[in-house]
């Protein structure tokens, strides 16, 4: 019985796993004891329980790939850190959390996950950021699946990853914008202008329309419109590459907002309207052209409230789109007479 | 005491010629006029110097025959011309040296029509026919020219190689020219081996004849060596032309080495264990050759680890250990036995591609660095050494490497399993644009190359009863079988082979097996060696036992 216990004192401990500092250490030692220790931590570290745990192995990728770097290990036909981080993200995808892990560590994530993991965690994100209740919450989201995407144009991102980030931004810009009454004007305009794929703005435009169309104060509608410009010029900024469709959206949902204010005799801000022209498709801006034709007569102070209006839109699409001043001259003398006669 | 200078001079004189070790000369044609430049005479004499290595206590000379001196020839025990070159112009005093030399001059090739007619008749009662040629006429049974194919000796048949070429059917690749003597019946000439005609039955004609110190051999063995070759006469009687007795006696066993190639940790286990058990159960001892570290680089094998190393598999780590209770030796074969992400030239996954050799320019590697060579070569070390195994040698992926390459392997092990690939020594570490290197493989074992390698011969190939893109040549185990017995009458030959683990698959996979795992095939193998008069032998051991030195440097006239 004492033999037993003396051989179990004096039983060798299992070998216990290398920390983040020890692997480093013994990395920095020489090409093979860098292939072993990358090894190593490729054997137990895939398998750790939690992200507490997990975390400062993924934190270490770069700087073993600094180490790497000494060995020429291209010509052995290897590639093990970046081998270890695709495994160690794809292991810690599951506990990704956008709005909360740190700048460093969704840096070290982005660049050494795979396009598949990313996808995946794309969608688990968006998942989690639909469910979030404070608006705090929601402006973290937004704060994260902004920051991704940034973090994707330096990564090896193809396509369907960048596209999947592109949907968790509209999902959260989309959520955003449901609770706008909660959250400061700013960071929302913020949240719109700082949207950038195609997925995001259409989310943003397709609520947008229906909000417009529900608005009913002079205030809201205001908000929105300026929501609209933003996204669509957000959606210009997307470039020649961005369907038409989007563009189309974007312009159709400027006018229409417009227009309504208009109707309704809100009285706009003239950069507001000067700037509308802009985010038109050339068509787009013929029908608007047309419209203010027939909202530029009436009578009283809201009369002269959208008269200024239209004056500054007549004279943005103007400056915007020059041939309209011969194409479409009758519809500018219908508005200049109707204003001159009020 | 003071002893004068002079005298201190005739002392060191004195005794430098009494440790002055027994010599050789080679004289090659290099043919300085010709353009493009002649290499072909060079490589040659070089084969025969790699040759002379097993004979490590006598100091070469290699000089062109262009650069003959008068009485030259009576400097060493022995003289050797290399005749590569059609007519070459040969120095009168060589010729009248070689007609009147009192020391071993052997003649070799092209050229001896050089010789005046009363020299032939007086040297070895022979006059000089021509040169054989190849007869498109008359065709074997497998479709091929015929020519002066067989050599029989020793009541053993070697034999020629001539095939046509696989890239250009329309070549036919031999040596297939002889130098043609006529003798008369003498007392004093010999002739130690026939050639004889493939396609015309009783015509022979001399392929090596001796007479009073002065050898003839029909054509200069090293074009086309193949396992079968007439190059093995040659080889077998340079002890007779050096007059060196064989290192091991009449009624001693040969060496037999059963190598087990291309082991990593990438293999089925069960595939090693098989190989290790049938040894065991043979008791035979047997080396492995080891790649210490296993990758797929460019994901062929769709494996979810492209990379491992057999310092950290544990199960890889446990067979070396198993292999090595049942006296395996090992060797080191490369560190990756591929080169980086590239395929060079098949798939990028170890054991398939070369790692010391651009094969797809054919060429050293660009840039290739003695450090880096170096590097591999300790990375490859230590993790074959934290595995649990120690390495008795080295052997060079593919055979073919740098000069560089096979330098640095030459200052890093004090042996080298296998065969190697050469080039004029003269061209530095990268050979001129389109020169191919010349393989050559060794029947015994050598102190020296020209690189400097020990090397212990690989001289029967190895099982490859299926063509592939990296197989040009199937081999049975009876092919296997049948070269052994045939090099039993070879002075110090060895039984040197490999086998890849996967020869326990299959026939249908590419094996020797009956089904999975049956080494039937591989033990018969195994007890055709011993039949034959060798014995296995444990290369840790043996190594340890036979570490003569390297040969002495050799000394170069340049042309």
């Amino acid at each position: 019985m004492i033999a037993a216990l003396l051989f179990l004192l004096c039983a060798p401990a299992a070998a216990a796993d290398p920390s983040p500092r020890e692997a480093l250490a013994r990395a920095r030692r020489g090409r093979v004891e860098f292939l072993r220790a990358v090894g190593d931590v490729g054997r137990f570290a895939p398998r750790l329980p939690s992200k507490e745990k997990l975390y400062p192995y993924v934190l270490l990728l770069d700087d073993l790939e600094r180490a790497g770097k000494r060995y020429d290990l291209e010509s052995l036909g290897v590639d093990p850190v970046k081998d270890l981080g695709e495994e160690l993200t794809h292991q810690a995808a599951q506990w990704l959390r956008l709005d909360r892990d740190s700048p460093a560590y969704l840096d070290a994530f982005f660049k050494w996950s795979t396009n598949d993991t990313r996808i995946a965690a794309a969608g688990d994100s968006a998942m989690l950021a639909a469910a979030a209740r404070k608006p705090k919450e929601l402006l973290a989201w937004n704060e994260g699946a902004l920051a991704a995407l940034e973090r994707l144009k330096d990564a090896r991102a193809d396509a369907p990853a960048r596209q999947a980030f592109g949907d968790l931004q509209g999902v959260v810009a989309r959520e955003m914008l449901a609770r706008r009454a909660e959250l400061p004007e700013d960071a929302l305009a913020e949240a719109v202008d700082r949207t950038a794929t195609p997925q995001g703005l259409s989310e943003i435009i397709s609520y947008l329309d229906i909000e417009t169309a529900s608005a009913s104060t002079a205030k809201d509608r205001r908000a929105l419109l300026g929501l609209a410009l933003r996204a669509a010029r957000s959606a210009r900024g997307l470039g020649p590459s961005a369907p038409l469709r989007l563009r189309a959206d974007a312009g159709a949902l400027v006018a229409g907002a417009v227009e309504r204010a208009l109707f309704a005799g809100d009285d706009l801000e003239e950069a507001a309207c000067r700037a509308v022209a802009a985010e038109l498709l050339p068509a787009q801006a013929e029908g608007l052209l047309a419209s203010l034709a027939d909202l530029s007569s009436g009578e009283g102070a809201a009369a002269l409230v959208r008269a200024r209006a239209v004056r500054a839109l007549a004279d943005g699409l103007r400056g915007w789109f020059p041939h309209l001043a011969a194409t479409r001259r009758r519809d500018f003398e219908r508005i200049e007479a109707r204003l001159a006669a009020r | 005491m003071i002893i004068p200078l002079v005298a201190l001079g005739l002392l060191a004189a004195s005794a430098r010629a009494a440790e002055a070790p027994k010599c050789v000369q080679i004289y090659y044609d290099s043919v300085p006029a010709a353009s493009p430049r002649y290499r072909h005479g060079r490589v040659h004499a070089l084969q025969l110097q790699n040759l002379l290595g097993h004979f490590p206590h006598i100091q070469q000379f290699v000089i062109p025959v262009e650069r003959y001196e008068k009485g030259q020839l009576g400097r060493c025990a022995a003289s050797f011309y290399l005749g590569t070159y059609f007519d070459n112009a040969l120095p009168p005093d060589f010729l009248a040296d070689f007609a009147a030399s009192t020391r071993t001059v052997v003649w070799a090739g092209y050229n001896v029509w050089k010789l005046p007619a009363a020299d032939l008749e007086r040297m070895w009662s022979a006059r000089y026919r021509g040169l054989s040629g190849l007869d498109a006429e008359v065709r074997d049974g497998a479709g091929r020219p015929t020519f002066y194919r067989f050599v029989d000796y020793k009541g053993r048949t070697f034999e020629k190689y001539g095939e046509f070429d696989r890239a250009a059917p329309e070549r036919f690749d031999a040596a297939y020219e002889l130098v043609l003597l006529d003798l008369r019946r003498s007392t004093t000439t010999v002739v130690v081996a026939w050639a004889r005609h493939g396609g015309r039955p009783g015509e022979r004609t001399p392929y090596a004849l001796s007479g009073g110190g002065r050898w003839f051999v029909a054509d200069s063995p090293f074009s086309y060596i193949t396992e079968e070759d007439r190059y093995l006469v040659f080889a077998d009687l340079l002890f007779d032309m050096l007059g060196e007795a064989p290192r091991r006696g009449p009624g001693e066993k040969k060496p037999a080495h059963f190598r087990v190639e291309d082991v990593h940790p990438g293999l089925p286990s069960w595939q090693l264990y098989g190989m290790a058990d049938m040894l065991a159960a043979a008791g035979a001892p047997f080396s492995v050759s080891v790649i210490p570290m296993w990758v797929d680089p460019l994901g062929v094998l769709r494996l979810r680890r492209r990379w491992r190393l057999a310092a950290d598999d544990a199960a890889f780590a446990d067979f070396l250990g198993y292999a090595k209770e049942r006296r395996a030796s090992f060797i080191l074969h490369g560190l990756t036995h591929q080169r980086g992400f590239a395929r060079n030239p098949f798939t990028g996954i170890s054991g398939d591609d070369f790692e010391f050799w651009d094969r797809e320019r054919n060429r050293p590697l660009d840039g290739e660095t003695d450090a880096d060579i170096e590097a591999r070569v300790a990375d490859a070390r230590a993790l074959l050494s934290a595995a649990g195994a120690e390495a008795s040698a080295w052997e060079t992926p593919h055979y073919q490497a740098s000069p560089r390459a096979y330098r640095v392997f030459a200052r890093r092990f004090a042996w080298n399993v296998g065969r190697a690939v050469y080039f004029p020594p003269a061209e530095g570490d990268s050979p001129p644009e389109g020169l191919l290197p010349t393989g050559q493989f060794y029947p015994y074992e050598i102190y020296g190359d020209a690189y400097g390698q020990r090397v212990i011969p690989e001289n029967v190939g190895n099982a490859q009863p299926y063509m592939n893109e990296q197989v040009l040549k199937s081999v049975t185990i009876d092919d296997m079988i049948r070269v052994m017995r045939r090099n039993a009458v070879l002075r110090d030959s060895w039984a040197s082979f490999f086998v890849h683990p996967s020869m326990l698959d299959t026939t249908a996979l590419g094996g020797t097996a009956r089904r999975p795992g049956d080494a039937g095939e591989l033990a018969r193998l195994v007890r055709a060696a011993r039949d034959g008069g060798y014995e296995f032998v444990s290369l840790s051991d043996w190594t340890e036992k036979n570490l003569l030195p390297i040969r002495p440097e050799p000394v170069e006239v340049t042309p």
